[in-house]
């Protein structure tokens, strides 16, 4: 005799129950996003003509690094739960979705590293 | 219930998408999204790489800073920007819709349109600046 109820059969294939923490950090992330955007885009449109010593000072200083540092953070967790959203809607091989699922976690929080990095660097150097 | 056999690869119904509806303007701009999100996801290396540019000294920044000012990097400097704002402002429309507004037939197709037709405005505008060397 097997002793398994029929709930015992369908655990697991349900919703995740993360949902509602995904869509809040993918909103919150877009709010964010919006004014960071606007300001670090006019940044860069005064210093396009800038040579390297300017642009790495105002790079360095706090009224741009700070901004960039959390405009990265947010991109980075933005891009990787759109990315995710993507890959649930049209990956449906279990073997092929963990590999995309983890490969996007790693790209995409890759780029946010290598970017923190040398946001750093040129701040110490400034 | 007793059909649900977790174990067994069983062709489960997915909700249609693409290829069976008609086209029309929430569902283009559905797409685009989605596109100009994916297209924002693969430029994203380029912010690392401009600010190693920077941290790597005058030399690299102004070899990276001739190619992003040459007309192949202009153009794709123009493409992502279009990308941004269409995402930006097909952000700020799905943030008025979560509201529960705006979502009637007459309104959901001028926010559709508007999406479209304001992201290509707003990216000449913001051309026109640069490149006629404002600011």
């Amino acid at each position: 005799m097997v002793a398994r109820t029929p709930f015992a059969r369908v655990r697991g294939l349900g919703a995740s129950g993360t949902g509602t923490r995904e869509y809040w950090l993918i909103k919150l992330t877009s709010v964010a996003l919006l004014p960071l955007t606007l300001y670090l885009a006019g940044a860069v449109i005064a210093l396009k003509n800038s040579a390297h010593a300017t642009v790495s000072a105002a790079l360095g200083a706090p009224y741009i690094a700070i901004p960039l540092f959390v405009f990265v953070m947010c991109n980075a967790v933005h891009m990787q739960l759109g990315m995710q959203n993507i890959i649930d809607d049209y990956v449906h091989t279990k073997g092929t979705k963990k590999l995309a699922v983890g490969a996007n976690i790693f790209f995409t929080y890759g780029c946010a590293a290598a970017a923190l990095y040398f946001i750093v660097m040129i701040g110490l150097r400034a | 219930m007793a059909d649900a056999r977790p174990n067994r690869p069983t062709a489960r119904p997915l909700s249609p998408h693409l290829s069976i509806y008609r086209f029309t303007w929430t569902m283009a701009m559905s797409i685009v999204h989605r596109a100009t999100g994916m297209a924002l996801y693969a430029a994203t290396p380029l912010l690392a790489v401009w600010l190693w540019a920077v941290a790597a000294g005058a030399d690299t920044y102004d070899a990276f800073a001739g190619l992003a000012a040459s007309w192949f990097g202009i153009l794709v400097l123009i493409g992502l920007s279009w990308a941004l704002i269409h995402h930006a402002i097909g952000g700020v429309r799905h943030i008025v819709w979560d509201t529960g507004t705006g979502v009637d037939r007459a309104s959901r197709f001028l926010w559709a349109k508007a999406t479209l037709a304001g992201s290509v405005v707003l990216t000449a505008v913001f051309w026109l600046f640069i490149l006629a060397g404002g600011l």
